[in-house]
């Protein structure tokens, strides 16, 4: 009796053993956002040209339900109040229709979106990263907005570089919500001690002066200019800088193209500048840890990053412990990162966000309603307030009269994006590019070989059917 | 109705009783888990014979594909390199783990009162710690420019070398960290368990060994050893299950980014399920190791009426 009980005990526990490592794996429940938070609509409305934007005042009481909107972090640290008013201008439109803001994370929200889409609760309006938007729009999960791109404030006029982003055979699948461009921000007091140009021609120049800065610090742990060694969106911009590319589309066939000439140029130049100037970990991203908090601890006099980050280093430290250091202020200056070529700046890898409205959305009119009001020329001087750059080149214009924008904005007008390859994400999950970088500072590829080992890896990930 | 055949008709329906009331008992315990554990194995097995891919997740619709999936993976040496790999670290981590568990547990034996508290006390500290918070506190101890580690070697013992060493630019010593840590956060549960096992054998049984001249060696291969073998193998097949499905400690310990050559069959799968897409691919190298993870079971299992019997 005792050992027959035992035995279902036992194959019951082994099962939930197995159950456990393979449902870690492979789980397709959906959860709950931990960090959802409802946005309360309790402010008022902000955005005047909202209304007039979607060519239709009437208040709509009928409509009645909840409109959820997924939204990165970043909308919660940086620019809460464009959220609330957003909601609140909405509201006057839909006033029975509650807004529910999910805040999501970059690293898992897609793995969450999935889940989602299986279990048929997407969300209306999900923010998507510029890179992120090719696989979803190939395999149809998103509302085609084409017929209603006009109705979008400005929208001739969206910034080409990241609005392509969002259109696949020339439908509209995502808008613009907002760019970001990288550019120098540098201790402009370090960088004139050591008599380095703070204008640089070319970047040979910008390498002869973070010599210069770099030869004033003692400190082995001091870099004139902090490079992570798996900061592939800076190595690349090296790469088209010289003329190269990753990869090119012909016929349905991708040819990977970082063994050619001009690439191993921009690559071989890039590891020039990381070997002169930093002592960044080889083994490290640009985001672990965030690069402005090593200019806040005073071990980088240079970084390249996006426009908000003159910001965040002369932030006074929040109640997370992630603000900066105020007495820097006054010596954070920024400059564009110098091409190969004097008066061309280097190319630059264009960031920014997209929102799309899911197929499984319910209310295409609310998704869309309310996405006119977040992305209007209002709602995009906002977001060039807190340091992004806008989705327009009107506002971009407007933007770069701010001197300390100026170089973020000059670098999104030359720029670069990954290959709208459908299978472009299994080149970045396996770490390609970062790991081809690493294997070359740390000497144990040559150029020529590394390149070599990459370009085939692409082609047959790029190339593979499943 | 008399007495006495009131007691035997009470005696035999609570006889009936008696043969039902256990598995009612264990009815709520099974419900759970057929609910929790065998319908999500069941969907996962499923799955792995289906193309499912965010197509499918879009259009709600999967196609059967029968073994392609396995096919596939079979057919991909990367999936034999990392199933190689992932033996291998359980081989590595399981023998020592149970080694440094049995020598930690014999000399709880020896050490007086108050060091066996101290260390049992730290143990369950260890025990207690949840795997995401070590994994963060070993990542910042590993530190390349800020680990105490590093500090501590290159600064306080003077090797020079460790200033700023990157212990996860080579696998092999990457892994040496993570096996580290897998077996630290084993530890505690193999010697609580086994000092109990040892703690049950009768000293007089040593003692007349020693008197008989045998060595240490000999006292614990003949006497300690055949006495808390049953728990040996428990803790061992235990070992060997937790050991093959490690995750977090090379995901969370390489922030979420592994590079191929950190993969184990637990990282592949999540890998091609969500950081690629390929779900029904995912699904069956999950299966493998659920395969594996049986297999230990099994020998679990066994033990486990082997005990039953003996009782």
């Amino acid at each position: 009796m005792k050992a027959r009980s035992l035995t279902v005990v036992a194959i019951a526990a082994a099962l939930g053993l197995a159950g456990c490592s393979s449902g870690k794996s492979t789980q397709t429940t959906t959860q709950n956002s931990p960090t959802a938070a409802t946005t309360s609509a309790a402010s008022t409305a902000t955005t005047p040209a909202a209304a007039s934007a979607s060519g239709d005042d009437a208040v709509d009481t009928d409509a009645k339900g909840t409109l959820t909107v997924w939204l990165q972090q970043d909308a919660k640290t940086g620019w809460p109040d464009l959220v609330a008013s957003t909601t609140a201008a909405f509201k006057k439109k839909y006033p029975n229709v509650n807004v529910d803001v999910e805040y999501q994370n970059w690293t898992d929200h897609l793995a969450k979106f999935d889940t989602q889409l299986a279990g048929g609760s997407a969300p209306d309006v999900i923010e998507m990263g510029n890179t992120e938007m090719a696989k979803y729009m190939i395999d149809g999960a998103f509302a085609d907005l084409t017929a209603d791109k006009g109705t979008f404030e400005d929208s001739a006029n969206w910034l080409p570089g990241l609005a392509d982003s969002g259109v696949l055979d020339g439908k509209v699948f995502g808008v613009p919500y907002y760019a970001a461009s990288r550019a120098i921000s540098y201790r402009s007091d370090l960088w004139e001690a050591a008599g380095a140009s703070t204008t640089p021609a070319t970047i040979d120049d910008l390498i002869t002066g973070c010599k210069a800065v770099q030869a004033k610090s003692t400190d082995k742990n001091f870099s004139a200019f902090y490079i992570p060694g798996k900061y592939w969106y800076m190595a690349m911009n090296f790469v088209y800088g010289a003329g190269g590319d990753i990869a090119t589309s012909s016929g349905g066939k991708w040819t990977a193209d970082l063994n050619s000439a001009a690439s191993q140029k921009g690559i071989s130049k890039w590891a020039e500048l990381v070997k002169a100037c930093s002592k960044a970990p080889v083994d490290t991203d640009e985001s672990h840890p965030n690069q402005y908090l090593i200019m806040v601890k005073k071990q980088a006099a240079a970084i390249l990053d996006a426009g908000w980050v003159p910001g965040a280093i002369i932030a006074p430290q929040n109640d997370q412990g992630t603000g900066g250091d105020p007495s820097l202020k006054g010596q954070i200056a920024t400059m564009t990162l110098p091409g190969f070529e004097a008066g061309t700046p280097m190319t630059a890898f264009l960031g920014g966000s997209d929102l799309a409205v899911p197929v499984s959305a319910k209310h295409k009119d609310w998704s869309e309603a309310w996405m006119r009001i977040f992305i209007d020329t209002d709602s995009e001087k906002a977001l060039v307030a807190a340091g992004n750059l806008p989705n327009t080149t009107t506002l971009l214009d407007a933007a770069g009269a701010n001197p300390a924008l100026k170089p973020f904005a000059d670098s999104a007008k030359n720029s670069w994006f990954t290959p709208t390859a459908k299978n472009w994400v299994s080149v970045e999950k396996q770490n390609v590019l970062p790991d081809m970088l690493v294997s070359i500072l740390n000497g144990q590829k040559s150029v020529d070989q590394a390149t070599k080992d990459a370009d085939s890896t692409i082609e047959q990930l790029l190339n593979s059917s499943s | 109705m008399s007495a006495v055949g009131t007691q035997r008709g009470l005696r035999a329906s609570r006889r009936r009783v008696a043969g039902v009331v256990p598995y009612l008992l264990m009815a709520p315990a099974v419900v759970v888990i057929l609910a929790v554990l065998g319908y999500p194995l069941y969907r996962l097995v499923v799955l792995s014979f289906q193309h499912y891919s965010l197509a499918e997740i879009i259009s709600h619709k999967t196609t059967w594909i029968g073994f392609k999936n396995y096919r596939d993976i079979f057919g991909d040496s990367q999936f034999w390199a990392i199933l190689q790999r992932t033996v291998e670290f359980t081989a590595f981590n399981v023998a020592l783990t149970m080694v440094l568990g049995t020598l930690i547990a014999l000399l709880l034996r020896k050490v007086s009162g108050w060091v066996r508290l101290l260390v049992n006390t730290a143990m369950i500290f260890v025990w207690a710690t949840p795997v995401v918070v070590a994994v963060v506190v070993w990542q910042w101890m590993f530190d390349q420019q800020s680990g105490v580690l590093n500090y501590l070697l290159a600064h306080v013992f003077q090797f020079g070398g460790f200033d700023r060493h990157d212990w996860f630019r080579s696998p092999v010593s990457g892994f040496g960290v993570i096996s580290a840590l897998v077996i630290w956060g084993a530890l505690p549960f193999v010697v609580i368990t086994l000092y109990a096992g040892i703690s049950q054998v009768p000293v007089e049984l040593e003692e007349a060994a020693r008197v008989d001249g045998a060595s240490s060696w000999r006292v614990f291969r003949s006497v300690v050893y055949p006495a808390i073998k049953p728990l040996v193998l428990i803790v061992m097949s235990l070992s060997i299950i937790w050991d093959f499905g490690v995750f977090n400690q090379v995901y969370i310990m390489l922030n979420g980014r592994p590079s191929s050559d950190y993969y184990l069959l637990s990282v592949y799968s999540y890998q091609e399920s969500f950081g690629v897409g390929q779900y029904g691919k995912g699904a069956a190298i999950a299966v493998v190791i659920v395969f594996f993870l049986l297999v230990a079971a099994f020998f679990y299992i066994r033990q486990l009426l082997r005990i039953g019997e003996v009782e």
